[in-house]
């Protein structure tokens, strides 16, 4: 059980990358012959799944492979990174250091909420969320009502001023009027509620 | 040929160049170009930004406008960052673009010795002055082109776009394999919606919502701009109010022209590299900075605010812009993030890369080029304005950013085909992009792999009807452009790998 627990641990995003990369691989393999496409469609989507499925097995596998094929597959070989680090020797420098010598004066950002709260979440993750729910509500109700909630929301999560937070709210919706105004999107109707608009 | 015909033939080119010309000094062209400037100097002076962001941004707000001033407005922006990107590297040392972190090597030391406007200067005038050569050697050069580009075919076509992503795995960190899968899972979304040979319907899955599939420029919006987002939202520092910008911008431009030879050196390397495709301005600029380093060691200070540390690489930086355009326009093979979205403006705007660009739409090009030309004087005349308040742009916080570029994300993605698959596309490949980012998978090869899928399945299905259904014809001897390309495919996949047991074999033989 500690094992499997154990071998779970090390499970990373990056597997789970390459294995919804497989599953989509599969699909667009199988898909093609369940739903009889003809050749001149089928060949191109095949041919890329196949590639794709057998690219991300490897990489997958790739600690158990033989010596030469995973070489193959793990070696990194990038032309660039070999000028940036080799040949100028910038590796060598910790460009972080120069933060305390006097020129670059930076400031930390006040904490977010969420470290505020004592909860340890990377900002990205808080990101995501915020767009997540920025998409769905905005895809329910209108973008054009969902945008100064969201865009306020944020920077007063990230400790904007409030000020600079409600400008650019309304910054934000502004340009989300132009787009019903100037290219017609109907911005201001909803999927799930509000479907007629108010403008 | 009749000489009436070959006169006309000749003086075609002439004319397009002019009307190109004429159309690059019009209003409101040139109007953008100078608002494309403004945007990609501020954009790329935030670290963490940078050209690809601010182009895919933009990319959907052209959809109204015609192709020649909307790609106008994205060269711009492009030209705009490749200098911007310097001001926060020199004053910060923080580079606003990859491409400006080679800047950051004696840019920033020069910033501490008290010389931060003689730096900016250097900068700007390099940048500027081989911008400008540049564009004009791409003028020059473009003949020569029109000529390649008209020998190539639907299998060198479709050869070039396998070829390209193959130069972009080798180029990008991670592994090879790394690279493949990237780009072949491109090439597989792709294929989502009607295909292009005969209008079946392809893993819709019922849906109507998913028959045009995923617009490549809501992929580009969500790869450059949303991941990047994602990414700067752990960026927990923003400049202090207090930077100072000290020295004499004089100086700073008397001291590109005491180092001509530097000068024209990192030019040169950097149009060079700039044209091969999959290699992109972070490549040449490190190149023309090792360069540089290796041959002015004797009377070199590298690393401690050599001068010539700024000049070769922000003298490279900006002639890549004009190189990369020759592999972008003629073979439809962008060489970064910026010219991937390029691209995509390109084919969003209803134009294909290669030999219309160089015939039918040759005047679109050359305006294309000249916008190049003037926006390096551009740059110059608006970089030297802006020094003294230059450190403005390193203040702006990033938490006020993030959700202004969110709210452009998706409802220019939406605002596309008015599809809300497309707004959904941008998160589920932003969130995809930010982990392949930190896997070292190539999302240029991704994107490259979703832009040119159309093109190169209907140029794999042409090349298969020529030969009818021959799989040889891009290894037959008789198609020699085909299989050259694929030698260079193979030998760009494995060289690097058979490169040292080669070189062992051949020294144990000694």
């Amino acid at each position: 059980m500690s094992r499997l627990t154990g071998k779970m641990e090390k499970i990373t995003a990056e597997h789970l990358m390459l294995l919804t990369f497989i599953v989509l691989g599969v699909v667009f393999f199988v898909e093609p012959i369940v739903r009889d496409y003809p050749s001149d469609a089928r060949v191109f989507p095949q041919m890329m799944g196949s590639v794709v499925v057998a690219g991300s097995l490897l990489l997958l596998l790739q600690n158990y492979l033989p010596g030469p094929l995973q070489t193959f597959v793990a070696e990194s070989v990038s032309i660039a990174q070999d000028v940036e680090d080799e040949d100028i020797g910038i590796g060598d420098e910790d460009e972080g250091d120069d933060e305390d010598d006097g020129m670059t004066e930076v400031v930390q950002k006040e904490q977010p909420l969420h470290v505020a709260w004592g909860y340890d979440l990377n900002n990205t993750i808080i990101m995501i969320v915020f767009s997540t729910v920025y998409f769905f509500l905005g895809w329910a109700a209108g973008f054009l009502y969902v945008t100064p909630f969201f865009v306020f929301a944020y920077t007063y999560w990230f400790r904007v001023d409030w000020w600079k937070g409600l400008l650019l709210a309304a910054a934000a919706t502004g340009i989300v009027y132009a787009f019903i105004v100037f290219l017609l999107m109907p911005f201001d109707e909803g999927t799930l509620i509000l479907q007629r608009g108010l403008i | 040929m009749s000489a009436t015909a070959a006169v006309v033939l000749q003086a075609t080119p002439v004319e397009a160049l002019m009307q190109g010309i004429e159309t690059a000094l019009s209003w409101p062209v040139i109007g953008w170009m100078a608002l494309g400037l403004l945007a990609g100097i501020v954009l790329g002076g935030l670290p963490g930004i940078g050209s690809p962001v601010g182009m895919a941004i933009v990319l959907p707000l052209t959809v109204p406008l015609d192709p020649t001033p909307a790609l106008i407005l994205l060269t711009s922006i492009y030209s705009g960052a490749m200098f911007g990107g310097s001001i926060s590297a020199i004053l910060i040392n923080a580079p606003g673009t990859e491409s400006a972190a080679a800047t950051t090597l004696d840019g920033y030391p020069m910033a501490k010795n008290g010389l931060a406007k003689n730096a900016l200067a250097i900068a700007t005038t390099a940048s500027a002055l081989n911008g400008f050569l540049a564009a004009i050697a791409l003028v020059i050069i473009s003949p020569i082109l029109i000529e390649v580009v008209l020998l190539f075919g639907s299998p060198e076509y479709f050869l070039l776009a396998i070829l390209g992503i193959s130069l972009i795995t080798i180029v990008a960190e991670g592994s090879v394999m790394k690279g493949i899968v990237s780009g072949a899972f491109g090439f597989m979304i792709s294929t989502i919606g009607v295909a292009i040979m005969s209008a079946s319907p392809r893993f819709t899955f019922g849906s109507l919502a998913l028959y045009e599939g995923l617009n490549f420029v809501a992929a580009l919006i969500g790869m450059f701009a949303f991941a990047e987002m994602m990414k700067l939202a752990v960026q927990t520092q923003i400049a202090d109010e207090e930077v100072g910008v000290s020295g004499s911008i004089v100086d700073g431009i008397k001291t590109v022209f005491k180092y001509p030879k530097t000068t024209l050196k990192a030019g040169i390397l950097g149009m060079l590299i700039g044209a091969v495709p999959g290699s992109g301005a972070t490549t040449s600029t490190f190149v023309a900075y090792a360069e540089e380093a290796r041959s002015s060691a004797k009377d070199g200070i590298f690393g401690e605010g050599d001068p010539r540390g700024i000049i070769a690489p922000e003298g490279a930086n900006n002639p890549t812009v004009s190189g990369s355009l020759i592999p972008t326009l003629s073979f439809g093979i962008p060489g970064s993030g910026s010219t991937a979205v390029l691209l995509g403006g390109i084919l969003m705007h209803g134009l294909q890369p290669g030999p219309q660009l160089f015939e039918a739409q040759l005047n679109i090009t050359y305006a294309l080029f000249v916008s190049v030309f003037l926006g390096n004087i551009l740059i110059l005349a608006v970089g030297y304005s802006i020094i003294p308040y230059a450190s403005g742009i390193t203040k702006l916080d990033t938490d006020i950013i993030i959700p202004m570029v969110v709210v452009l994300s998706f409802i220019g993605a939406y605002s596309l085909n008015q599809n809300w698959f497309d707004a959904f596309g941008v998160l589920a490949l932003g969130i995809l992009g930010y982990y392949m980012v930190q896997y070292n998978y190539s999302v240029i090869a991704f994107v490259l792999g979703i832009v040119l899928g159309p093109i190169a399945e209907e140029n794999f299905f042409r090349s298969l009807q020529i030969s009818s259904g021959d799989y040889t014809i891009f290894v037959s001897p008789q198609q020699p452009l085909s299989l050259g390309i694929s030698i260079l495919i193979f030998l760009v996949l494995v060289g690097p790998f058979l490169g040292p047991k080669v070189r062992e074999l051949v020294d144990g033989m000694r």
